[in-house]
């Protein structure tokens, strides 16, 4: 890679850093920003994210070939870490860092939306079942089958009994899998706001149902959802990486951090960079989502104590 | 109490029959199933017709909904396409060993992350803790799958200490003496478990360490600290056993893992578990197996829940000696 | 209450010029106990009083040290002894040693204080096991034993039960027990009614004073209850603010108050025998630990402050016999007059 190919992916760290260090400086101001940032591990998870976010809109900005081509088949396969390709190439002989870059695009939005979808839903039914009575005990009764059936399998059900599943499918799938948790958080919440005055006086004041909830209780039920979508994150890009490692999942040859380890598993002993990088990247992706729904989690709900 | 175990065990069952019901739902409301094996191979309709009548395809739903739960009463839980054999012989044949693993990988899960929370919680905040619990979280967070397979590489390839795949020595096991035999199962075994128990591990740890956090600051462990109690004394004999009860839930939460786990781990070291025959099939489409591993999975998950909490309610002396 | 007509007893705990200070978040430093002075003598109970905020509760961790020490510290300087010992130097081994043995606490809210998951007949044997060396079995007879002598009915079965299976008034009685199994020279009792009804509040004092003659012990009752101390305290300090603004042995204190602040407090009483009027309340708020008032620290809620109040902070004045408060006007008596306080209601024995 030219000298410039390189200033590329260091922007994104200085940018990463910029980005974790003025969140904080930011915060800190406010008793929550500061809670936030006592877990030592949510300065790294912002800047983590920041960096990752950033690399998979920028990828075609930032990488100096195309992730599907393939360079030189016979001399460049499963080339190890040089200046050229810093972190080598793979069975294709195509370069892992341009692939890990548009990886990040695919990898990240399946787990934005996915996540989006399962929170949705998850706040829809928890909000539901805490404040309508006669609707609790039957989502209820849902929630733990959902939660009764691990995820993995559904969906290996659900791919099993569909041939093509095309991804936005893919994608709903997951979500549907997933919200079962949030839900339960979410109802534990409205559970509790339910009893608070302010929404007894909505009440009184003649407020309908509908109105209460969206006006009242939802806004003051955010906490749980916003750790939800934190942690979601994470658990799906697990999920997906293992969906796509068993073939399932994205298919070849667009690049997703899942697949990209299938691809590499077979040689992992003569060729290790195709493997552990992609995995590197899901790990760090993972941990930085761990770290902030725990951060976030204390930033709402106090604990007297430092982490 | 034995009211309360008595609906426990109602409400298992039925999140059981709604599992199955699920999975009935999702088989019909499938497109081309429940015949067609794959759609790259093209039937004549008329054999496809008469093979659904064979099979009792052509009845009404609510008909077949009571075949197919009477036929999972008496276990049968149909062919596979790719194995030829009945599903329910070759499930028969794998769970073992997917039980196995999951036992040594939960001994490794909890006895590991146990005192590796109990030393994150009484170092907390010092070097050790912030050093450890990085690493820890980075551990939690791996794909399980991935780690296997640097595991594999480093262990199994690297420094050979340990096979890298299946469940015993394809040459050498059948004529090995007994202790031989069970030493040969117990080094396949390592990897794989070691693998999914590190990764739970990880988890485990940072979870207690929040737990045993919480109770230390409970104020009976300030009365505790009043009557001269040693500080070790009080970790193990007050906070430990106050702070079990967390982690017995965390017990019963940690089978959709293994579980999910399973499924790659043992495709990566070959294991031949219910994992490995899931995702066999799920590659071949052969959906009455894939449909039948999820059910018993869910099974072991409902029941693995029900597990822990009797074991929660008998830990618990304020549940165990309340009346009723 | 020991005879009044003793002579002073022997000082077993010395406190001299205290201070636990915290470290907040935000940085500022929070001096919850600022310059506390007092001794309590075996057979003496000495009542401390005020308000929540003041002080109170600190001193009485600090006392045995369970002060969590960041964010909270003491500051070098303080002394606290025990029959000339210094508690603040010793190593933790010997510190520990002096827990639960010498000096014993209880605690204000029995249910929380009280290890859910154990057996109370073990929790009550626990410093026996820990202190005397005693056998499990020994141990545990003589924490029969101690639940016999607190009054609990049927006490060996009561052992074996868990502490939610008690009621309120028996939690407490087995936390006394538990503070009592080895016989300390000292009892600090932090709150130990305000959890309990009031039938059992009068019993668990009764009992408290029973023991203290019993064992010779010194008592420091803790209290926000003037009422609590009129009946079973030999001397009070008032508390204000992280420091002592009085002293005076019990029947002096109701009878002839020095410092305003206890005089508002007795006013605040409210009376059975009085025609009904309005409830007297002490003007103001008690300020943050982190910004105590120049100057005299009541001096915002003063009835009778003048500017000196403002300008210089008042040392304890001596102020008759065995009574002293943290006021100008011990100086300057004349200024009484000049605004009269609301009347000072008498207690009933």
């Amino acid at each position: 890679m030219t000298l410039g190919a390189w200033l590329a992916p260091l922007t994104l760290v200085v940018l990463a850093v910029l980005a974790a260090t003025v969140t904080r400086r930011l915060a800190e101001r406010r008793p929550a920003g500061r809670r936030f940032f006592r877990h030592p591990p949510a300065e790294a998870g912002v800047g983590i994210l920041v960096f990752f976010v950033a690399l998979a809109v920028a990828a075609p900005l930032v990488t100096p070939y195309h992730p599907d081509r393939q360079l030189d088949i016979v001399g460049l396969q499963h080339a190890a870490p040089s200046w050229a390709h810093p972190l080598g190439t793979d069975l294709y002989s195509r370069d892992v860092w341009s692939r890990l870059a548009f990886g990040a695009r695919i990898s990240l939005a399946i787990g934005a939306l996915a996540t989006l979808v399962a929170v949705t839903l998850g706040t829809l039914v928890g909000v539901a079942a805490g404040y309508a009575r006669r609707l609790d005990a039957v989502l209820m009764r849902l929630v733990d089958v959902g939660l009764a059936m691990p995820r993995l399998f559904i969906l290996l059900v659900i791919v099993a009994l569909w041939d093509q599943l095309p991804l936005p499918v893919l994608i709903l799938a997951i979500g549907l899998t997933t919200w079962f948790a949030t839900s339960r958080l979410v109802r534990a919440e409205v559970l509790r706001l339910r009893e608070l005055a302010f929404v007894e006086a909505a009440r009184a004041a003649g407020a309908g149902a509908v109105r209460v909830v969206l006006r009242h209780v939802l806004p003051n039920a955010v906490a749980p959802v916003v750790v939800s979508v934190a942690v979601g994150v994470g658990n799906v890009l697990l999920l997906e990486a293992g969906l796509s490692f068993l073939g399932i999942g994205v298919r070849p040859p667009t690049p997703s951090w899942g697949n990209m380890i299938a691809d590499g598993a077979h040689h992992v002993t003569t060729a290790p960079w195709a493997t552990v990088f992609p995995g590197l990247a899901i790990a760090l992706v993972v941990m930085a989502s761990t770290a902030l729904g725990d951060a976030l989690r204390d930033a709402f709900d106090p604990r007297p104590e430092a982490p | 109490m034995t009211v309360w175990l008595v609906r426990r065990v109602a409400a298992a069952a039925a999140t059981v029959l709604a599992v199955v019901t699920l999975t009935f739902v999702l088989v019909h409301a499938a497109p081309g199933a429940p015949f067609l094996p794959g759609s790259d191979r093209a039937a004549d309709p008329a054999v496809v017709e008469g093979l659904r009548r064979q099979f009792g395809l052509d009845r009404p739903l609510p008909v077949q909904y009571a075949r197919y739960l009477a036929g999972l009463a008496t276990g049968k839980l149909g062919m596979s396409f790719t194995l030829r054999r009945p599903v329910a012989d070759a499930i028969a044949a794998a769970v073992p060993n997917t039980l196995a693993l999951a036992a040594a990988a939960l001994l490794i899960d909890f006895g590991l992350g146990l005192l590796l929370g109990l030393y994150l919680a009484t170092h907390a905040r010092r070097a050790g803790d912030v050093a450890l619990g990085g690493a820890l979280l980075l551990l939690q967070s791996v794909p399980t799958f991935w780690l296997g397979l640097i595991v594999l590489l480093v262990f199994g390839q690297w420094l050979g200490w340990l096979p890298v795949g299946g469940a015993t020595d394809p040459v050498v096991y059948p004529a090995l003496t007994w202790a031989g035999k069970v030493a040969d199962r117990v080094r396949h075994l390592a990897l794989p478990a070691a693998t999914l128990g590190l990764v739970a591990a990880a988890g485990t740890a940072r979870f207690q360490r929040a737990a045993l956090l919480e109770v230390l600051r409970q104020p009976f462990v300030r009365t505790a600290r009043a009557k001269g109690v040693p500080e070790r004394r009080l970790v193990l004999a007050h906070a430990l056993r106050h702070a079990l009860l967390p982690l017995i839930t965390l017990f019963g939460l940690s089978f959709p893992f293994l579980l999910t786990g399973a499924v790659l781990v043992e495709t990566i070291f070959a294991w031949p578990g219910m994992g490995k025959l899931a995702a066999d099939a799920v590659f071949l489409r052969d959906y009455p197996l894939v449909t039948a591993i999820a059910l018993v999975a869910s099974v072991m998950v409902v029941l693995g829940s029900l597990l822990a909490d009797c074991l929660y309610a008998a830990a618990d002396p304020r549940i165990r000696v309340a009346d009723g | 209450m020991t005879n009044p007509g003793a002579t002073t007893p022997a000082v077993l705990l010395r406190i001299r010029d205290l201070r636990t200070y915290f470290v907040t978040e935000q940085g500022a430093t929070a001096r919850a106990v600022d310059g506390v002075s007092f001794d309590v003598g075996a057979g003496e109970t000495l009542g401390l009083v005020g308000e929540s905020g003041c002080g109170k509760t600190v001193t009485s961790l600090s006392i045995l040290r369970l002060i969590p020490e960041p964010p909270g510290y003491i500051r070098p300087g303080s002394l606290i002894e025990l029959d000339g010992r210094n508690l603040l130097t010793l190593p933790p081994r010997e510190l520990r040693g002096i827990r639960g043995r010498e000096i014993a606490m209880i605690f204000q809210d029995p249910a929380a204080s009280l290890n859910p998951v154990l057996r109370v007949g073990d929790q009550v044997a626990e410093p026996a096991l820990v202190h005397l060396g005693l056998s499990r079995a020994a141990a545990r007879a003589r924490a029969v034993e101690m639940l016999e002598l607190v009054g609990v009915p049927d006490a060996a079965a009561r052992a074996d039960d868990y502490p939610h299976q008690l009621s309120g008034g028996l939690q407490q009685r087995a936390m006394i027990a538990m503070a009592l199994i080895c016989r300390p020279r000292v009892l600090i009792a932090d709150e130990p009614t305000t959890a309990l009804d009031v039938t059992i509040q009068a019993q668990i004092l009764e009992l408290l004073d029973r023991l203290q003659r019993q064992l010779g012990m010194a008592v420091l009752l803790i209290t926000h209850d003037l009422g609590l101390v009129a009946e079973h305290a030999d001397r009070i300090a008032v508390m204000y603010a992280g420091q002592l603004v009085e002293t005076a042995p019990a029947p002096a204190l109701f009878a002839r108050p020095q410092h305003p602040y206890t005089e508002g407090l007795l006013a605040s009483i409210p009376r059975l025998d009085r025609p009904r009027a309005r409830l007297h309340a002490i003007a103001g708020q008690v300020p943050a630990a982190t910004a105590w008032p120049a100057g005299c620290r009541f001096h915002p809620r003063c009835p009778y402050a003048w500017e000196r109040c403002a300008r210089e902070e008042p040392p304890l004045l001596d102020a008759g016999p065995g009574q002293a408060a943290r006021c100008w006007l011990v100086a300057e008596p004349a200024r009484r007059s000049t605004r009269p306080p609301s009347p000072v209601p008498r207690p009933l024995s």
